[in-house]
């Protein structure tokens, strides 16, 4: 069959190719949520244990789809704590091999926790959304300009681009009245992450939820993944719509005892705010915060002595944490900010 | 003196003589010591300030502490109770926020405890001094009526996370955090970075020459001869745990200190660079490298040769006794 390409429709791919051609920014959606439709949330985390990146890639995607059952992925975040893009390529290779890569996004972190345990070295952690009940539309902004910039020198570049990027990605988003939850995951570290969240907010309003986590910061490991693929000075944007609500709650803290009490009051003033059965806890935690345990396992005993251990939690360590700031630190009626030291809870309920 | 010919010998009689005047320090004049703890991160990641107070009198002590940092840096509170029984130690924190990176890394800060009581400022110049603070001993205290006061110049001790190419270059190195010292004149410089497989040194040691324990002897040279060459004495310990350390010995004509490791010696002008890879899978389950975590270090340098200047030492340096470990840090990338 001979298929025919008017010339206009060339033109105007020509055009549109070139206006990308300085940004790979990206978007896409899984189409909108059914009311009544199921909601399944699983968290699955496996340790490379062996020096085999592709193969806990694969392992970890190929439990993530035992665990969702026959329910279809719309969406997948990773956060992986791989040395350097060849392993964490490997890695990728690995999910991509069992998850179709479109729907594979996330970051690098500096490890996760989960009710396993947790882990900052060679792992990988992975959320599956999943279910007709819930919406994804998903954003990569890339070229944002800051990743080299540094706090304290160049400021004022820092706030303006990165308020330009958090607009690029909210509007790329096409937000919608069902849109419940954005999170983002950020090269991004705190404190630029501020100005990423202001951006979104210019578009999605400042009392609109949103929560993430800062990437990676150190060298050689700031990657964001989008499509299966990892991208450098770049943020991703994971907006979930549908009928279901989700309760945020922040605390800051800088010692052992503290990051335990703040873990243990920030997940129960989450759980207390949510309404009707929680589906999933997310926390978005600062591993400068982890760093202070005595034992990791603390926090995370804290944090389970709240919201049990029925409920999939996806806690990941990052460079900066976004979602609601400490008091002790909050400085506009915005419902969330980007910091530091923080504990950033997400209950998504129903 | 070149390189080629046979080094001087130094007996540890020397060395022993070497460090006992290093550790020469001032008597106390108040009823407490002050002594600010080395940064574990950069003032603009917002460190912990920790300053041990020791009660040196023979009388309980109750006040106040108070840090004063520089520009618009601020420790948060502004003072902190302290309640010490005569001989007691005690380490007071303090959040911080405002602060800015210097490129020199030296930080005046002000360190003040007032006591509350009538009496607690009784003279106890007999007690023992803390150390000297920070670098090459650098620090005054200023005493008064109801108050101790010190002045140091700290310095943030920590490894940023990089993967340096061991060359014997610096180039890698700009985004480390230097901890700079001198030595009879002669200048030590030392920086350290990390990353989740390996822990790397770059110590620079401005010395008249280099003194290779391979000219005179070759390898398997006999102890003396060893102690009569210039190295490097690195040390890595558990936080908490006084009981394990891991002993490093950089020689100039050694490429692979142990296994795995990877070091190169390189010598331009007056100074020698010794830059050292070491990996940490073996000491991994005791230093839990991760990001805010911080270990303690150790550091001598051992100058032979012409103008030698004997043991450089970073806990020295620092205001410890020489030879002591101190906490460093393991923090998160520049940018």
């Amino acid at each position: 069959m001979r298929r025919f390409v008017s010339i206009p429709a060339i033109a105007l791919f020509v055009t549109l190719s070139a206006s990308t051609a300085a940004r790979a920014d990206d978007f896409f959606t899984s189409g909108p949520a059914k009311p009544d439709g199921p909601i399944v949330l699983k968290v699955v985390q496996v340790e490379d244990l062996d020096g085999d990146p592709k193969a806990a890639g694969k392992q970890a995607a190929e439990q993530l789809k035992s665990a969702m059952g026959n329910v279809p992925l719309r969406a997948v975040i990773v956060s992986e704590v791989f040395e350097d893009i060849e392993y964490k390529q490997q890695l990728l290779d690995g999910i991509n091999s069992v998850i179709a890569p479109n729907l594979v996004l996330g970051g690098a972190t500096y490890g996760s926790f989960t009710h396993g345990g947790c882990t900052d070295f060679d792992a990988v952690t992975l959320l599956g959304i999943g279910g007709e009940g819930i919406g994804v539309s998903a954003g990569l902004v890339t070229k944002q300009g800051a990743a080299k910039l540094v706090v304290g020198q160049d400021d004022a570049a820092i706030k303006k681009r990165l308020h330009a990027a958090g607009k690029r990605l909210a509007g790329g988003l096409k937000p919608t009245d069902a849109d419940r939850l954005l999170i983002l995951i950020a090269d991004a570290h705190s404190p630029k992450n501020q100005y990423l969240v202001e951006g979104t907010q210019a578009v999605l309003g400042p009392q609109f939820p949103i929560t993430g986590g800062s990437a990676n910061k150190n060298a050689g490991q700031t990657y964001v993944y989008f499509r299966g693929k990892p991208y450098q000075d770049a943020s991703v944007g994971v907006m979930l719509s549908g009928n279901f609500n989700v309760a945020l709650a922040g605390r800051k803290a800088t010692d052992n005892d503290a990051v335990i009490s703040t873990a243990r009051d920030g997940a129960a003033e989450a759980i207390k705010k949510a309404q009707g059965e929680p589906l999933a806890v997310l926390a978005f935690n600062c591993a400068g915060r982890r760093s202070k345990l005595d034992e990791y396992a603390d926090e995370l005993a804290a944090i389970e002595s709240i919201i049990g251990k029925n409920v999939p939690l996806f806690g990941l360590y990052c460079a900066g944490e976004i979602g609601p700031v400490d008091l002790s630190e909050k400085s506009s009626e915005a419902l969330s900010g980007g910091s530091g030291w923080h504990v950033m809870f997400t209950v998504i309920a129903r | 003196m070149p390189h080629n010919q046979h080094p001087p010998i130094a007996s540890p009689v020397s060395i022993i003589l070497s460090i006992a005047l290093t550790a020469t320090v001032a008597p106390a004049a108040g009823p407490v010591t002050l002594h600010v703890r080395p940064l574990p991160v950069t003032p603009a990641h917002t460190p912990m300030i920790y300053v041990l107070v020791e009660n040196v009198s023979d009388q309980p002590y109750e006040g106040s502490i108070r840090v004063e940092l520089p520009g618009d840096w601020k420790s948060v509170p502004d003072t902190r109770p302290v309640e010490l029984k005569p001989g007691e130690r005690t380490e007071v924190s303090f959040a911080s926020e405002g602060g800015v990176n210097r490129a020199d890394n030296r930080y005046p800060v002000t360190v003040t405890a007032t006591g509350d009581k009538p009496g607690t400022t009784a003279d106890t110049a007999a007690q023992p001094s803390p150390p000297a603070p920070l670098p090459a001993g650098e620090g005054s205290t200023a005493d008064t009526a109801s108050a101790v006061s010190r002045n140091q110049a700290i310095v943030c001790a920590s490894a940023p996370y990089f993967k340096p190419e061991i060359d014997g270059n610096a180039d890698d190195w700009q985004d480390a955090i230097p901890v700079r010292w001198q030595s009879d004149g002669k200048r030590t410089t030392l920086r350290t970075y990390w990353n989740r497989r390996s822990f790397s040194v770059l110590v620079e040691v401005e010395e008249e020459d280099l003194v290779d324990p391979s000219v005179s002897e070759k390898r398997g040279a006999s102890p003396a001869a060893k102690c009569a060459s210039d190295r490097v004495q690195l040390t890595l310990a558990p936080r908490d745990d006084t009981n394990k350390r891991f002993e490093f010995t950089l020689l100039p004509n050694e490429k692979e200190p142990l296994d795995g490791a990877e070091l190169a010696v390189r010598r331009e002008g007056n100074v020698t660079r010794y830059e050292c890879m070491i990996p940490l899978r073996p000491m991994r389950r005791d230093l839990r490298p991760t990001e805010g975590r911080e270990f303690r270090l150790g550091l001598t340098v051992h100058d032979a040769g012409n103008g030698a200047t004997g043991p450089r030492d970073v806990g020295a340096a620092m205001g410890r006794k020489p030879g002591s470990l101190v906490l460093w840090g393991m923090c998160s990338s520049k940018y």
